[in-house]
Formats: C-alpha cells, structure tokens, sequence
C-alpha cells in the first residue's frame, strides 16, 4: 500500500529568513555609518508630520533621507519631498507592512551610503510591522492621544518591540481624556526602559527633547 | 496567480507588481516583495470577506517554504499534519491560518495537510526581580511578576512562528 505515515523533525522558525535579511541589513548599515530608524504608528497617529518636524532640526547637522511606505498613493513622499529632503515612496499594494527584503530594496533606491540617517516610515498598522524585523538600528512608535491610554494594553508586542516610544498631539490630552501615568504603566509592562517623548507635532511643543535622542544615538552609532 | 495578483484581485485592480520605487524620471522599478508557490483564485480573495488580506499570508507561505524544503530533504510523498508552536502574542487566527494554508498547498506535497497548532507562552523576565515568569495577554495581571509582584518586563517568548515537526508519508 502506500509508504507508512512517520514523524519528521523539523525545529525551524518560521521568521529565520527575515531575521537573517535583517541582520545583514544591519551590519551592511553599520558599516555605512547610516542609521536607520523604523517609525511605526497607526493610521494619522502623525507619523509624516513627525518626520518633517525631525527632519527640520536635523538637516543642519545630519545628512538625512526618508523612505515612505504605504498600500498606495505618493502622497507622503511628496509632502517631505517638498520641504527639500530626499524621499522614496515605497507603495505595497497591499501588504500590511514591510520585510526586510523590501527595505533592503529602498535602501539601495535611496542610496542608502550617503545619508547619516534615514527614517523608514512603515505602513500604518500597530499589528503585523511589530512582527517583521526590517534590518533597523532602531524602532520608535508613535501613539496619538486621541487613540487612548489603553493601547499598550492592547497592542503589547507593538510596545514591547521599541526602543522610543513617542506620544503625540499632546495638546489635545484633556480634550480626550488621556492619562499619562496609565498609558506609562502600560508600557512599562512590556518595555521596562524605553524612553516616552510627549510631543505636539503640530505646535512644535517637546520635539527638541525627542531630537536630541535621536541625534545622540544616530551619531553613537555611526562613530 | 501570484501574490500580488491575489491581492489585486480583491481590490478589483488590473495586476501589477509588488513594490514600485519612483524615481525621478518616471522610470519605476519593481520586485516582488513575495512570491508563493501556488495561489488559487477566487473563493478567499472575494471583496466580501474582507478589505485587505490579513498577514496570514505571508507567515503561511513561510510555514509552506520550512515544509516543502525538510519534505524534500526526506523524500516525503505526502504531508498529512504540521506541528506548529505559535506564540500567544501573534494576532492570527486559527481558522484563517488554516485556511490560507489550503490555498497555497493546492498541488504540492502538502495539499490537504492539518496544521496542529501549539499555542505558546509568553515567558517574560521581570524588570524587578529578574526572574522568569508566565504571563497571559489579555489578563488583568497581564505582565505581573509571579514570584514579586512587579509589574512588567522583558519579553521572552511568545511571539515565534514554529514548525516543530511534521506528520508525512
């Protein structure tokens, strides 16, 4: 009859692939001096508005490129675009976020060797760009008052996967009802030291304290 | 019908590839950003059932591409179950894992295969005492210190994707 049914180990993790992209990824970057940060928030949680204001008291100082991605349109590439930094809009069609394969790809789009810092701004999603390692130095995140305190909670490997996470349109927390001290606890459940900014990507209002990290670890890690 | 078809197909637009990288002269360049072995049309991908695919897709076609390679390195004819261990903080779900799974296995070794799923402990080490714990998402005590008391750590485990082993002819 047929050949008899037998156990075959197999012992492998699904995500092996990706992580080994990533790792390269790393290195080669590290090599390059170019630090690249991977920004991840939920939709409108003020990602692009970020990158601009970053991008804005950095330029002096930094050479600084931005890799766009999102399931379609151009239409945040074109906004960095137009305050004269260098932006390649990577469109998914789909795909809810980004591998390390694809960021490697924009990378070289971009030309990734000249730049001494590059922000990825990945897909709006706080579920699956958490799970896919894309070669970054570092993660950062951004959650928005208006989406409640309790997001931690929900979302615990988003949090516990960052490095920095940043709290925006923090003018708007009595409006919305936000508390500081439970969206802190939160975290702190999954990511005991990862630095909180509160920030207002609007009025400008604590981005200096976030630009200041950010500039000290892009030029540890470039040397 | 590729991925990226698939993909297309739910969003009702013509085919087109994965990753466009604009440049300036209009000159786009494109990669797959995945391939799959084998995708069957219609039937899942239908607009109805759901706006985007969820990333079942590509976690499956990971599991798929570890089971075809250790089923040709043992000469398998037929797999007939997949032991996964599936760590309780991924988002995906039971049923619509099995069912990606069905459509990207059409016509391969592993057509028809079950998976068997673990489900996996989130193992954290606690910020205070520095001990290990076990801890459940979605729990009021979620990320509490079972040995002190504290309140949050480092995580672990609970996150992998896992073939254990499989089941085959």
């Amino acid at each position: 009859m047929g050949d008899s049914v037998r156990l075959i180990e197999v012992k492998e993790n699904v995500l092996d692939d990706n992580e080994k992209v990533a790792e390269a990824l790393r290195a080669r970057l590290k090599e390059e001096k170019t630090f690249l940060v991977n920004l991840m928030a939920s939709p409108g949680a003020g990602k692009t508005t970020t990158v601009i204001q970053t991008t804005e008291r950095l330029r002096e100082s930094l050479k600084i490129g931005v890799l766009e991605a999102d399931i379609d349109s151009m239409v945040d590439a074109e906004k960095v675009a137009a305050t004269g930094i260098t932006a390649i809009q990577m469109r998914t069609g789909g795909f809810c976020h980004l591998d390390a394969t694809m960021v490697g790809d924009g990378l070289s789009a971009i030309g990734s060797e000249a730049y001494d810092l590059i922000i990825l701004e990945n897909v709006g999603n706080l579920v699956c760009p958490a799970e896919f390692d894309t070669g970054s130095a570092i993660n950062a995140m951004i959650l928005s008052v208006p989406e409640g305190d309790d997001k931690p909670l929900k979302y615990p490997l988003m949090f516990s996967v960052c490095d920095v996470v940043l709290i925006n349109k923090i003018d708007a927390c009595e409006l919305f009802d936000f508390d500081r001290a439970r969206f802190e606890e939160g975290v702190r459940k999954v990511n005991p030291t990862c630095p909180i900014f509160e920030i207002s990507a609007r009025t400008g209002e604590g981005i200096e304290a976030w630009v200041a990290w950010l500039r000290e670890k892009t030029l540890a890690h470039n040397g | 019908m590729q991925y990226q078809d698939a993909i297309n197909f739910c969003h009702g637009r013509s085919p087109s590839a994965n990753v466009i990288i604009p440049r300036d002269e209009g000159w786009e360049h494109s990669q797959p950003a995945f391939k799959v072995a084998h995708l069957a049309a219609g039937g899942i991908f239908s607009q109805k059932q759901q706006e985007y695919p969820m990333h079942e897709l590509p976690v499956m076609n990971g599991i798929l591409k570890v089971v075809m390679k250790h089923a040709a390195m043992n000469n398998v004819s037929k797999v007939v179950a997949i032991q996964l261990q599936v760590g309780k903080l991924s988002d995906l779900e039971e049923k619509w894992m099995q069912h990606y799974f069905d459509y990207l296995t059409k016509g391969t070794v592993a057509d028809g295969a079950k998976l068997e799923i673990e489900w996996g402990d989130v193992v954290m080490r606690c910020a205070g005492c520095e001990k290990e714990f076990t801890t459940e998402p979605g729990a009021d005590n979620f990320g509490s210190c079972t040995h002190c008391g504290g309140q949050g750590g480092e995580i672990l485990s609970g996150k992998e994707y896992y073939v254990k082993n499989m089941v085959a002819q």
